[in-house]
């Protein structure tokens, strides 16, 4: 007896890929959870990679960027910040 | 003789008998007439003065023997008389007089009367009299020149008879010329003395009342009597009259009706009702005859004066006097009412409601009636209730007195319609059942036991019957109140308690059963409701120690499950619970009805979980369960899964709800993920036939699940990269997970008995696919298994039961057994057969082990620690300071809806933030928020 699969019906689940013990530079809160104002976490309160190496949650850096001191530079390398497009 | 005039006439007819007796009957006046008789309408009054003109002519013009005419005479105007008489005021009411008399009237009054009144009618224009004077009068002259033109009577009988009618006559007479009325034989003085005919009178009248007293006929004519009476009074012999009257019946009611009714009376009380009742019979008849006969002296004299009682009035209270209010008599009389009437309590309707009720028309008559009777009726049958009510209390059960209950009221109410008695009465011995039956045994009928055993067989009828009851003597949701949340508590306890896999079903028919009782026999109570609510939730949400985990989180998980198995399997689920009667009815109903029966059910199912508190424990259960409906297509329909969770949204919040829905959406963004996918060119180039699917899960949105390793086929596992790699760079910034213990599949396999598909785990398919690479009788043991599959071994041991030991037995072990051991060894089903084409083997995916159970309690209580320790915190930071109490009360009040911890955990939670170095010697029961006075929260 042969047995042949027909069709297979997956489940798979999907991570920030970021390193594991890596937190958001502003709030400090691992990746996986959400920035401070946020109650959920994933699509909804999503990551930005910069371009120098940092990521941060999206929500906490526009707040930075959105503060005049910031002149749009990243927070921990004072680069200029720009994400990589996803 | 009409009633009409009997009952309108005593107001204005009244004035003019005062009138008239202030008048001295010498006086005479042409008016009085017409005044008199202002009822008469005037067409009468026309006929009757003509026919006397006529008359007159007659006896004026042709002197006839009289005797032959008169009888014609009045015979043509006896249709006069009765209503002359009727519009007398207050003729006698008995018929019985009048109608003798009225036969006799034209003989037997006219000769005395007419001799000795004589006089006196010339003035008197009383019809009846003028007719029955004038025919043998001597000539009356009447000038009718000379009355004054104002006059109303002379006004009217001249307007009324034609100025012809009365000239004609006169015309051919030989004094027509003289305009004189000329009556002939016109005796100016009386025959007898007055006096003499008073004594007549009297005579004849005492004569009748001796009659009357005895039960003889009476000899003289009635109307004479009665004609007698009346000249007596207007002889103003009214006083002496009433006087005489009065003693007479004094004299016979004191001893003759007594002494009868004494000796008809015996010992016993209900002779002595019985002979009263006689006695009042006859005296009524008598007294009716008595008023008769003397009517006049009762309208004329008795009415108006303001000291004296009319004659049925005397009557009444003589019988009082002497008999009802008699020491010896009175009692006795009452008490043997009473008798009779407890009598007829206890032996309903023994007794004959025709001696009762004239004797309770008596008591009314009397005047008795509210002053003796019924005070004592009432205390008596308070007295008989309430030791009716104690022995019955203490001898029937709940239902049985509750009925007796309804029944006595019912019955006493019956009763006094029965026997007439007042409806002050009847109202007041309900009252008095109400106080004895219900309000004295409150205790009894809200007896939590009894009451409690009454819902639990629902015997709607008898609660119906105790709420109404209750509800006469007061509020009757108040009453029942401890009653009612004693049993819901108490059961509902021993649900959660007793049964663990049909604890929601019977739940749910408790529920259901309680709202029949709130909805029918406690009619909508208001407080019901409440408390209601209230119990349920008190025993849902009690914690027990002799459940397995914290908080009693039972109820909350089989609810969620018993929602699972809704949504997995529709309303067919429950039609295996319920009776063979129901499942036909499940069968006939169409789809339709399916979807509108699922709902309802859902919609009850609701109904419980707005009673748990610790939500948490539902939704932890309730997203697993999803979680696994969705990803093995399991949902018996989706607009259920939808409506479901609208209504959870409704109830919760959206936040409770927010996973849920993520789920939903995670689905969603698969499907079009894997459109994507099919369509490029790497998902179609390396399929190798298959038809993946990929369900991509958010993390936090859906439940944890462990890791598993497992080691697929090669080609599989290509093709799985090969998505991966599609996945990561739509999503950049993403890495993908496989979660293979969610996985299942579709296998084809070639039995030798025929082709099937298999629907199994992915854990399955990896074990069953080994069995590819060797021949069909080879067989592979326990540890090659393992090791080629790359599971653990307690997923390998659960595998292979369920292949080798399920219902559907692919494989086969040997040595054979139920459990899966570690030497075994197993080789392909070769003769598996089945009916079906399509066979699932994957339930096991399905179940639930103890373990996967034990770590959702887990995680819940976890999750729980960390929202405690959230609110405090949140409590905190608004706050400088607060109290110990105070802290945590608000932390249970902020946690309830989630699931509220112990309040020495809480107390844990709260110590974990309080820091060491505190200010010095603060309150011992004092919080002080160290950052408060900072800006950096």
């Amino acid at each position: 007896m042969k047995v042949k699969i027909k069709s297979w019906i997956a489940v798979a689940s999907w991570k920030w890929d970021v390193p594991e013990d890596e937190v958001c530079g502003i709030c400090r809160v691992q990746f996986d959870g959400t920035c401070p104002n946020c109650r959920f976490p994933g699509d909804d309160c999503a990551l930005l990679v910069g371009k120098c190496g940092h990521s941060f949650h999206m929500h906490c850096l526009l707040d930075w960027i959105n503060t005049e001191s910031s002149r749009g530079l990243c927070p921990m390398c004072r680069q200029k910040f720009e994400y990589v497009e996803q | 003789m009409s009633e009409v005039d009997y009952r309108k006439s005593p107001a204005s007819s009244q004035q003019q008998q005062g009138k008239k007796r202030k008048q001295s009957p010498s006086a005479s006046s042409q008016h009085e007439g017409p005044k008199y008789r202002p009822q008469h309408n005037q067409q009468q009054q026309q006929q009757v003065q003509q026919k006397q003109q006529q008359q007159q002519q007659a006896a004026e013009l042709e002197p006839l023997p009289q005797e032959s005419r008169r009888p014609q005479t009045i015979s043509e105007l006896f249709p006069a008389v009765p209503s002359s008489n009727s519009s007398r005021p207050n003729t006698p009411p008995s018929s019985t007089t009048t109608s003798s008399s009225t036969s006799k009237r034209p003989r037997a009054s006219i000769e005395p009367t007419a001799e000795i009144y004589k006089p006196r009618y010339t003035a008197a224009l009383s019809v009846p009299s003028t007719m029955l004077n004038f025919p043998d009068q001597n000539k009356v002259t009447i000038d009718l020149t000379d009355s004054p033109p104002n006059s109303h009577a002379a006004g009217s009988v001249k307007k009324m008879s034609t100025p012809k009618a009365l000239r004609v006559p006169f015309q051919p007479g030989p004094h027509s010329a003289a305009r004189k009325l000329v009556v002939k034989n016109l005796r100016t003085t009386a025959k007898g003395s007055p006096e003499v005919y008073y004594e007549q009178t009297w005579k004849s009248l005492d004569a009748a009342l001796t009659a009357i007293f005895s039960g003889e006929r009476i000899s003289t004519s009635l109307e004479e009597l009665y004609r007698g009476t009346e000249n007596l009074c207007r002889a103003d012999k009214s006083a002496p009259t009433y006087e005489t009257l009065k003693a007479r019946m004094e004299g016979y009611v004191g001893r003759k009706l007594k002494d009868e009714l004494n000796e008809r009376a015996g010992r016993g009380d209900d002779e002595v009702v019985k002979a009263v009742e006689a006695a009042w019979t006859k005296w009524c008849s008598q007294l009716n005859m008595i008023r008769s006969i003397f009517f006049y002296l009762d309208r004329s004299y008795l009415l108006s004066a303001p000291n004296l009682q009319t004659i049925w009035e005397t009557g009444l209270s003589l019988f009082r006097k002497h008999i009802s209010s008699d020491d010896r008599i009175g009692p006795r009389f009452l008490r043997g009412i009473f008798s009779l009437f407890e009598k007829d309590r206890q032996s309903q309707g023994a007794v004959e409601m025709s001696l009762l009720r004239p004797c309770i028309r008596m008591l009314s008559n009397l005047n008795i009636y509210t002053s003796d009777f019924e005070p004592k009726f009432i205390s008596i049958s308070r007295d008989y209730f309430s030791r009716f009510a104690e022995q019955e209390a203490h001898t029937k059960n709940l239902a049985g007195y509750i009925a007796e209950c309804d029944h006595q009221l019912d019955r006493e109410s019956f009763r006094c319609d029965r026997f007439q008695l007042d409806l002050s009465t009847k109202r007041e011995l309900v009252s008095v059942l109400e106080e004895q039956m219900v309000k004295k045994q409150i205790p009894v009928l809200t007896d939590t036991e009894s009451v409690g055993a009454l819902l639990k067989e629902t015997d709607i009828k008898s609660l119906t019957s105790l709420y109404s009851l209750l509800d006469r003597v007061g509020d009757a949701g108040t009453l029942l109140k401890p009653a009612w949340e004693n049993y819901i508590t108490v059961h509902g306890t021993s649900i959660i308690q007793d049964q663990d896999t049909e604890m929601v079903s019977h739940l749910l028919e408790f529920k259901s059963s309680l709202d029949k009782v709130w909805a029918g026999p406690f009619k909508k109570n208001d407080d019901l409701a409440y408390s209601l609510r209230e119990s349920f939730s008190t025993f849902i949400n009690a914690r027990n120690p002799k459940m397995q985990h914290a908080n009693n989180s039972k109820p909350a998980e089989m609810i969620a499950k018993y929602v699972d198995l809704l949504l997995r399997s529709g309303v067919k689920a429950l039609t295996g619970n319920t009776t063979g009667g129901d499942r036909n009815e499940a069968e006939n109903t169409n789809v339709g009805d399916e979807d509108a029966e699922l709902a309802i059910q859902l919609e009850n199912v609701l109904d419980l979980f707005r009673f748990i508190h610790g939500k948490d424990v539902f939704e932890a259960f309730y997203k697993k369960d999803l979680a696994r409906r969705l990803l093995m297509g399991r949902s018996a329909s989706a607009d259920a899964e939808r409506s479901m969770l609208t209504k959870l949204k409704t109830e919760c919040g959206s936040g409770f709800t927010h996973n849920l829905e993520g789920m939903f959406k995670d689905m969603e963004l698969s499907k079009e993920t894997m459109n994507g996918f099919k369509s490029s060119k790497a998902g179609t180039d390396k399929s190798n036939g298959v038809d993946l699917n990929v369900h991509i899960l958010s993390m936090s949105a859906w439940p944890t699940y462990p890791d598993v390793p497992i080691s697929l086929p090669e080609d599989l596992a290509e093709y799985l990269e090969t998505f991966k790699e599609f996945y990561i760079e739509k999503h950049k910034g993403k890495k993908l997970m496989w979660r293979h213990a969610l996985a299942h599949c579709v296998l084809k396999a070639n039995f030798p008995k025929g082709n099937k598909e298999l629907v199994v785990s992915a854990f399955q398919a990896v074990v069953l696919l080994l069995f590819n690479s060797i021949e069909p009788t080879q067989s592979l043991s326990y540890t090659s298994i393992m090791e080629a599959s790359g599971l653990p071994d307690r997923e390998v041991n659960r595998t292979l039961q369920s292949l080798a030991c399920g219902k559907y037995r692919v494989l086969v072990k040997s040595p054979k057994g139920k459990d899966v051991n570690k030497t075994d060894t197993f080789t392909l089903n070769n003769s598996f057969q089945d009916s079906k084409f399509r066979i699932k083997i994957n339930q096991i995916q399905l179940k639930e082990t103890k373990e996967e159970n034990k770590e959702t309690h887990e995680r819940v209580a976890q999750d729980r620690q960390y929202e405690t320790q959230a609110a405090i915190i949140r409590i905190m930071k608004s706050r400088k300071t607060i109290k110990h109490v105070e802290l945590i009360q608000q932390t249970i009040e902020q946690t309830k809806n989630r699931g509220v911890l112990d309040v020495s955990e809480i107390k844990q939670n709260i110590e974990k933030y309080v820091s060491p170095s505190l200010p010095a010697s603060p309150p011992s029961d004092m919080y002080w928020n160290l950052c408060a006075n900072e800006d950096v929260i």
